[in-house]
């Protein structure tokens, strides 16, 4: 009997029902891992290598969304069981601790980020950037770097998607909790409050006055939300969304508008042609703050056509080849850290010393090949400890019962 | 594939940038501020611009900008670009009067200059308006929804005034990119320019360009080069800002029939 597919299914399956598949879904590793290089890369301003190389360039979302959506989607399967098995306290409690780990991660980034600052503001006085300088004035004031830093106001560019993952991580014992009773009611509430931050621009307060979130959490939360849904059904034998060559047709079809839209950027010669004036009326401002709709419908496009096209135990996961960025994908908090802190050493080098193409291609690469190795010696690390403990306590029980 | 061998072209050309080292008196501006094609590039037309100068009439050009079209921080302030702009199109078109106007200010936001654009610029009909703006949108942080507004509005009066616009974006300062988040400044401005059709001064990137193939080099410390360094910008700016006006206004079809 063929099965209809409904989105309710979605909604109505438990997922303790659900049979643990028995080979590990690589492919949230994978992309995860991909996802953190890619942000790196997106982070060095370098024309070459984050011009071609990360998925911004071809389509109106980026690394931004696909690493709050695996965020979610993984939280969902880290939290989900423990949940079910242990009840909400015991969840609950090992969310928050997730959050601290995240928070103390944010700050030593934030530190590190100070002292680069108030270095190039001593050393660089260049009259011809003066205007551009006030910005650093700001960062100096010891106000905004211990106080307002500390209550995650004041956050410098590029820092901003921690305390967004902080602030989800923080409510969501109650959202997965709500999750687990009434799916459809989480994924309305989350729409609603998504739809109204499009139309009256809510934003949690930043510093100085006036200012806002970089990454408005009302906005980014529906895409947390979207992937925890999914997450809360991982396993299952059939896929969440399954193919239908209708909505793969519908889903290829915008993503390859998104890339004429966004090849139009970096092809001066189709000003004017394309897109046409009332197009880019639409189209333009696109709102990454906001999480505007535009990124989020190409995210989730990219995303299906993405896990239709890589089966979940596609041979290609398992080369070689693969594996650095799997052990990344892995490792994701200390990857993540690692790669922001490389990004601004990176360009401080690239800025101080030696800005030419082939420098930027080389910092690019040692970055990756850093962030690799922490992730393989995080791996190793955990693998000894686990071997070591399972030792002692094979030795304590032997010990134990003579 | 272009992209390729210009990537090549362009790691010679940094190899010999470097050991160029920078603005020599003399050097011929036209080698030493060159841009890949896509900087410097655009199909729109200048007409008013083309027009006066077929009628022999004078041109007026504004320039509203902010810090660093007013030379804030220059040693004299018409070291800045506007000046130079006037002397560049003097060699282009012998025959044609160009005044400048500059209205720039320090710290002057989008919507200061929106404001401005429709009282004072309207009533000096210029031919054209150069409005440099997003550095001080972008260090206060101001709303990205009402910065593109700003801009539309007053690109919106501009036209409505039968005066030519270039859009100038924001100076690459590498020391406060990792502070100051102008990207999203930057990509509405082009944004705009392209659904609007109207003409973009990629400064960013063309600066970004300069530091790569060793024009410019912004880990100078020492008092002369950093001179030397501002110098070659603004000159260089002045530069490509004429050649690109020089392009528009002789691709422009000037109709026959006179200006009422």
């Amino acid at each position: 009997m063929r099965r209809t597919w409904s989105f309710k299914r979605l909604f109505s399956v438990d997922p303790a029902d659900l049979a643990p598949s028995a080979q590990r879904d690589l492919r949230l590793d994978f992309f995860r891992g991909l996802a953190l290089i890619f942000i790196f890369l997106d982070h060095i301003p370098s024309n070459v290598v984050n011009n071609w190389l990360t998925v911004r360039n071809y389509g109106f979302s980026d690394a931004a969304e696909i690493f709050i959506f695996i965020s979610g989607y993984s939280a969902a399967i880290a939290y989900g069981g423990t949940m079910r098995r242990a009840g909400f306290p015991l969840a609950a409690a090992q969310i928050l601790r997730r959050c601290w780990q995240l928070y103390v991660a944010h700050i030593f980034i934030f530190m590190i980020f100070t002292a680069q600052i108030a270095y190039v503001a001593a050393r660089f006085n260049n009259p011809l950037f003066a205007e551009e300088m006030q910005i650093i004035e700001l960062v100096n004031d010891p106000q905004s770097t211990l106080v307002q830093g500390l209550l995650l106001k004041f956050r410098p560019v590029n820092l901003d998607i921690l305390p967004l993952y902080i602030v989800l991580l923080l409510v969501f014992p109650v959202v997965l909790w709500a999750l687990e009773r009434w799916p459809a009611w989480v994924i309305a509430i989350s729409a609603f409050l998504y739809g109204f931050t499009q139309a009256t621009h809510i934003n949690f307060p930043g510093y100085p006055p006036g200012e806002v979130w970089f990454f408005n959490p009302f906005a980014w939360q529906f895409l947390f939300v979207i992937g925890a849904l999914l997450g809360r059904v991982h396993g299952s034998p059939q896929p969440a969304v399954p193919p239908r060559p209708w909505l793969l047709a519908v889903a290829g079809a915008y993503l390859l508008f998104a890339l004429a839209v966004v090849l139009s950027w970096h092809l001066p010669r189709l000003q004017g042609h394309f897109p046409p004036p009332w197009l880019g009326a639409i189209l333009y401002p696109i709102n990454k703050t906001n999480l505007d709709p535009l990124r989020l419908s190409h995210f989730l496009a990219l995303a299906y056509v993405t896990v239709t096209l890589v089966r979940p135990h596609t041979a290609f996961l398992r080369w070689r080849v693969c594996r650095p960025i799997l052990r990344c994908g892995q490792q994701s908090l200390y990857v993540f850290c690692v790669g922001i802190l490389l990004s601004f050493t990176s360009h401080f080098f690239l800025v101080e010393v030696d800005d030419s193409l082939g420098m930027q291609v080389l910092v690019s690469a040692a970055g990756v090949a850093i962030m690799i190795g922490l992730a393989y010696l995080i791996a190793w690390y955990r693998r000894a400890s686990q071997t070591a403990a399972a030792a002692r306590q094979g030795r304590a029980q032997m010990a134990g019962g003579e | 594939m272009r992209r390729l061998l210009h990537l090549g072209i362009l790691l010679a050309a940094g190899a010999v940038g470097l050991a160029g080292g920078g603005a020599r008196a003399g050097q011929d501006l036209a080698t030493q501020c060159a841009v890949p094609d896509e900087l410097s590039y655009s199909n729109v037309a200048m007409p008013q611009v083309a027009a006066r100068l077929k009628a022999g009439e004078p041109v007026p050009i504004v320039v509203m900008g902010s810090g660093s079209s007013a030379g804030y921080g220059l040693t004299q302030a018409d070291a800045a670009y506007p000046a130079r702009l006037v002397h560049e199109l003097e060699a282009r078109f012998p025959h044609g009067r160009f005044t400048l106007a500059n209205l720039s200010r320090r710290g002057q936001l989008a919507a200061e200059m929106e404001r401005r654009i429709a009282t004072e610029v309207v009533a000096m009909r210029p031919a054209l308006v150069i409005w440099q703006t997003g550095t001080v949108d972008a260090v206060r942080s101001v709303d990205l929804g009402s910065f593109a507004q700003t801009i539309n509005d007053g690109i919106d009066i501009l036209d409505k005034h039968d005066i030519d616009v270039i859009l100038m974006d924001m100076q690459y300062s590498p020391h406060t990119s990792t502070t100051l988040n102008e990207e999203p400044y930057r990509d509405n401005m082009r944004w705009i320019s392209q659904s609007r059709s109207v003409m973009l001064f990629d400064r960013y990137g063309i600066m970004h360009e300069w530091g790569e193939t060793g024009v410019i080099d912004f880990s100078d410390t020492s008092k002369a080069d950093m001179v030397r360094d501002d110098n070659t910008v603004h000159a260089c700016i002045a530069y490509l800002l004429a050649e690109m006006i020089e392009t528009a206004v002789k691709a422009t079809a000037i109709p026959e029939t006179p200006r009422q």
